[in-house]
């Protein structure tokens, strides 16, 4: 009846045992009847990584916006840390850090500047002394403290992406989102973004899903794989359950796309 | 039940003084914005040396003759619809379309919870951005004004609006500065709006010299016209392009000619009504699809 009556029972503090964060339900999403999202259905556990993997327009990039809330589904449900991104996307975005499709940054900004811009956005960050530490510390944690001082245009696809991973790590979310951070990346950056990755579950007991096209790069890293084929998930649980019956996980994957 | 509510609101949207906080921040951080915050006192000197080569060829008994009471006044009516307009423009162009276009307000969005809120924040930092130029062409242009212009007893106001002596005169100027401070409002939400749907910045400096062009252009026509029109009927005609307020219609105000004074005040308001309400359904529309 009153929104207030209706909005208590998801508010219902979840607690820090509980092993789900996030949990996808049906979600599909249709633009001019042509279906970008197909009843996308799975869930990520606390501290795993979770590779989202699929072809060049197979829909990661959308499942990511409908994820941080950039989009609407047409039906289903996204749930992070118990909360639904569709009916109260703030709350539910709060614990989450992300980056969407690229890095894009104001390139006539140094680094930090842009984070202290970002963090201006927080409201965990109340004070500009705690920003500027926050800012030190992420900027440390991907090891751009050398370089922050510097204009956002004279770096590297490189140092944009770990800028990017240190500007989703501002609020110091449970869920990092990351949008094909690989992404032109040389062999010793992809190397370098995988320590990265790693050191975030490990190190600050943070849970990932990591988006790519490239069966390579997540394959090492991942703990749950979820595929999507033009929009349609063809695949959602362990590594151990896509290799299956196949020899490797790149086999499995090569009938997935082609069958 | 308040205490609900309460955590509704907060749970974790952020505050709007944050974002006109970093909004703010970020303008300050370009170049072109550092440029254009150093054009009053140029502006004021170029206008200088204009009205004085004007005042040349005018008698000093009449209201265009510049004054050091009427220089506030007579450089600002030329550099309105011309540098302020321009500068406006630019801001929109670099702050809204070109960093929406880009990409660059992804990161704003994740967090600041929509772009309906993102641009509000915009217009008014871009705002006050306008109305501090203002301020501070008002102080050049008084100095100028005091320094190498004449400072006769009194002198005579635009619309025979009567004589002022240099106090009165500066509260006329300050009259003429702030309804000049609600134009630049208006203008800007028509500028927002065109920056909102500009694929380009370049696109959207097009729009809006086209849309200046236009609001002279039609004025201009309808002189041709005058004879068809009662004079009231003209006046309120003419003075439904906003660029015509900027530059005539504001002393036609403080004298209150044919009743201009509500008259215009509709316009402006009209103006920044209209354009606001059509630049925020552009926003929420992108706001819920995309
Ligand atoms: N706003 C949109 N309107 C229409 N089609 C879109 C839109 N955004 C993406 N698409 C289409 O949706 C499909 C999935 O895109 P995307 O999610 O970017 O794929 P990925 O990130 O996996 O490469 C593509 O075919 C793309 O052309
Ligand atoms: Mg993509």
């Amino acid at each position: 009846m009153n929104t207030a009556e209706r909005d208590t029972n998801p508010r219902i503090v979840i607690p820090q045992a509980e092993p789900v964060l996030v949990e996808t339900g049906n979600v599909t999403k249709k633009v001019r009847r042509r279906a970008l999202l197909q009843n996308v259905s799975f869930t990520v556990e606390r501290g795993e990584i979770c590779g989202l993997l699929g072809p060049n327009g197979a829909g990661k990039t959308t499942l990511i916006r409908a994820m941080t809330g950039l989009i609407r589904p047409d039906s289903g449900d996204i749930r992070i840390g118990g909360r639904s991104v569709v009916r109260e996307r703030e709350a539910a975005v709060l614990h989450v850090g992300a980056i969407v499709e690229s890095p894009i940054f104001f390139p006539y900004m140094t680094g930090r500047d842009n984070l202290d811009n970002l963090a201006l956005l927080h409201p965990n960050l109340p004070t500009r002394k705690e920003r500027e530490q926050r800012v030190r510390e992420v900027l440390e944690i991907v090891r751009m403290d050398k370089r922050a001082d510097e204009r956002v245009k004279t770096y590297s696809l490189g140092m944009k992406q770990r800028l990017g991973i240190a500007q989703a790590l501002l609020g110091d979310p449970e869920l990092l989102i990351l949008d094909e951070p690989a992404n032109g990346l040389d062999p010793m950056g992809i190397r370098e973004l995988r320590e990265l990755i790693l050191r975030l579950k490990h190190e600050l007991g943070k849970t990932v899903l990591v988006s790519s096209h490239l069966l390579d790069e997540l394959q090492k890293i991942c703990d749950r794989i979820v595929v999507i084929r033009e929009g349609e998930q063809v695949f959602a649980g362990s590594r151990e359950e896509m290799i299956g019956r196949h020899s490797s996980l790149e086999e499995a994957f090569v009938e997935m796309m082609t069958s | 039940m308040s205490l609900l509510l309460y955590e509704t609101e907060n749970s974790g949207g952020v505050p709007f003084g944050r974002l006109l906080q970093a909004e703010w921040r970020r303008l300050w951080k370009r170049r072109t914005v550092r440029l254009m915050a150093l054009a009053a006192p140029l502006m004021a000197l170029v206008s200088a040396k204009y009205l004085l080569s004007q005042n040349g060829m005018l008698h000093p008994g009449l209201p265009e003759y510049a004054t050091a009471g009427s220089m506030p006044v007579l450089a600002l009516a030329e550099m309105l619809v011309t540098a302020f307009s321009g500068m406006m423009l630019v801001l929109a162009g670099l702050t809204v379309t070109e960093e929406y276009r880009s990409g660059q307000l992804r990161m704003g969005m994740l967090r600041a919870a929509s772009l309906t809120r993102i641009m509000s924040a915009k217009w008014l930092v871009c705002l006050a951005f306008m109305w501090i130029q203002l301020a501070a062409y008002f102080v050049c242009s008084a100095v100028v004004g005091r320094i190498w212009f004449p400072n006769p007893d009194t002198y005579p106001l635009f619309y025979e609006a009567g004589q002022a002596a240099y106090a009165e005169g500066l509260l006329y100027d300050l009259g003429y500065y702030a309804l000049a401070a609600l134009v630049l409002a208006a203008l800007l939400a028509v500028f927002f709006w065109i920056a909102a749907i500009g694929r380009s910045s370049t696109v959207t400096l097009g729009l809006g010299i086209g849309f200046l062009l236009l609001s002279y252009l039609l004025p201009t026509v309808l002189t041709y016209f005058r004879p068809l029109f009662e004079t009231q009927e003209y006046v309120r005609l003419y003075f439904l392009s906003l660029l015509m307020v900027e530059w005539e219609g504001l002393a036609a105000m403080l004298a209150n000619l044919h009743g201009l004074r509500l008259w215009n005040l509709g316009v402006i308001g009209g103006y920044g009504l209209l354009f606001g309400a059509m630049t925020m359904w552009v926003w929420k529309r992108r706001d819920s699809f995309e």
